[in-house]
């Protein structure tokens, strides 16, 4: 065919139009993402409400448990039947609610990378598989919504490539039914807890990036990590400490240390000892991370008899 | 589709129980996804899980943890005999379940041999004028002993009760609630939800 200038101008439209249905759409529509900070960011805007199964495989024992979820404006409204929690922007109101005066948004990291998403259906809707990959190895694979960007389902895989944690809806609507104001709260219901100083912390364990540290009204210091997928936080109560929470707990081995660990549908709590302070870990990161976790953090050890004298002689 | 509910229903109750191989697990809840049925029995069987772990129990004394580090005091006066007539039993079903009390026992007994096969102290001649007038004047060299004696079991002693650290009692849920806050604005957290309290089995 003969190029022309008329030709060549229709190829130009037709070429504009083929690139501009392939960039990303309205609000609304079917959107493509690029990096996984976009699926989370998009996933944290969404609104939607529904059932959740959340089940964690651990040491061989699994635990599981249903909540139902409501979430706009970025704020979770969760709740198991019995108990019932709003959360968000800082903000936990529960029977006992916490407010954080601060806090430094740490984001993505390069921890992370995904692999080109697949068409999936999921619950009769149209979802995007998307692997999460750390190096070479399947980290998560999360399944959105692709309507809302809503999260349909996520598994989280060991260093082993064996299943650590899957949380999945069974139940889904893109109405959610209630809508808290998350800027509509009176702070004096909240215990508001203060930020305190992180000079002399290390700004990185195991790939795990400081966040904030606060200083807690029982004289307990909370510092957060996260990776940008996953987090943790770690809290420091001088002397000896009884929690209810670790009775169930179970003896698990990390580097030839000993660690209480108690675990949840959601969450991995670990306790243990050093003289004069107890630690306590809570966070969703898979076991491998952990180990490497606790590898960095002070190890368990016990006060020797004659540390003990000395310490009661000159303090 | 009635068969594969009678199997998915065998598997909701290993399911709970912590007995599904690794394939099922994804069998189990891929189809939780879809079917309504299966999700019903589910909760039902959670629920009776649930009420049935609510049911009372007796509740142990508060220093029966496995952290009673205050048990200390009672572990000596279980040494010497001392211990009142209720406190006797208790201290014993305590010490056939707590390893680290029944070693810190050993550890007291052992201390106790120790602090007893020291060299006996004598008192200062002044607080004994009919002893003084008595007895022959110890030798230089006995006094230096005595007051070594001496010096060792006030350290075995005090190293023995610095070995007790206070106890705090800390709500460990409040620890939870304060994680989740923080998590809260971390784009993570959208996808990975981290309730505590709620959905805990």
């Amino acid at each position: 065919m003969r190029l022309t200038r008329r030709t060549a101008s229709v190829g130009v439209i037709a070429i504009s139009t083929v690139l501009m249905t392939s960039l990303p759409a309205a609000a609304g529509s079917p959107v493509l993402f690029g990096d996984l900070e976009e699926y989370l960011e998009a996933a944290q805007l969404a609104d939607y409400a529904g059932q959740q199964l959340v089940v964690t495989v651990f040491e061989g024992s699994t635990t599981a448990g249903i909540l139902g979820i409501e979430h706009a404006a970025n704020t979770f409204m969760v709740g198991d039947g019995t108990t019932e929690a709003v959360v968000g922007g800082g903000k936990v109101k529960s029977a006992q609610p916490v407010l954080l005066s601060s806090y430094t948004q740490l984001g993505a990291s390069d921890r992370y990378t995904t692999a080109p998403p697949r068409d999936v259906r999921r619950l009769g809707r149209s979802a995007r598989e998307v692997d999460v990959l750390e190096g070479t190895q399947l980290r998560a694979r999360l399944v959105f919504d692709v309507e809302t960007g809503a999260p349909l389902s996520t598994r989280v895989f060991d260093g082993d490539g064996g299943i650590f944690r899957l949380s999945s809806m069974i139940d889904f609507d893109p109405r959610p039914r209630k809508i808290y104001d998350s800027n509509g709260y009176d702070s004096r219901e909240y215990e508001v807890i203060m930020p305190a100083s992180v000079d002399g912390l290390d700004t990185d364990v195991a790939g795990y990036r400081l966040g904030d540290r606060y200083a807690g009204p029982d004289d307990v210091y909370h510092t957060f990590y996260s990776d940008g997928l996953f987090s943790f936080s770690l809290f420091e109560v001088a002397g000896s400490v009884r929690a209810d929470t670790f009775d169930d707990a179970t003896t698990v081995q990390y580097g030839g240390s000993k660690y209480k660990v108690f675990v949840t549908p959601s969450q991995m709590w670990v306790k243990w000892t050093t003289p004069g302070t107890t630690y306590v870990l809570v966070g969703d990161l898979p076991p491998d991370h952990l180990e490497d976790v606790l590898g960095e953090l002070p190890r368990p050890r016990k006060r020797s008899f004659f540390s003990g004298v000395w310490r009661r002689f000159f303090g | 589709m009635a068969d594969l509910i009678c199997d998915i229903g065998e598997l909701l109750s290993a399911y709970l129980d912590g007995e599904l191989r690794p394939g099922e697990l994804e069998q189990v809840t891929e189809h939780l996804g879809d079917c309504e049925d299966c999700v019903l029995e589910f909760r039902y069987l959670k629920e009776a899980r649930t009420s049935l772990r609510t049911l009372p129990r007796l509740e142990a004394p508060d220093w029966v943890v496995e952290d009673a580090v205050h048990l200390a005091p009672e572990l000596s006066a279980y040494l010497d005999g001392e211990l009142v007539t209720a406190e006797l039993p208790m201290v014993i079903a305590h010490l056939q379940e707590c390893v680290r009390c029944r070693e810190e026992l050993l550890g007291l007994d052992h201390a106790r041999t120790a602090v007893r096969a020291l060299p006996r102290v004598e008192p200062p001649e002044f607080l004994d004028v009919r002893r003084a007038a008595k007895a022959p004047r110890p030798h230089r060299w006995q006094v230096p002993t005595a007051v070594a004696g001496a010096a060792a079991a006030v350290i075995l002693t005090l190293g023995l009760t610095s070995s007790s650290t206070p106890v705090r009692v800390v709500d460990a849920d409040s620890f939870a609630d304060r994680h989740i806050a923080r998590a809260s604005v971390e784009t993570g957290f959208a996808v990975l939800p981290a309730v505590a309290r709620v959905g805990a089995p």
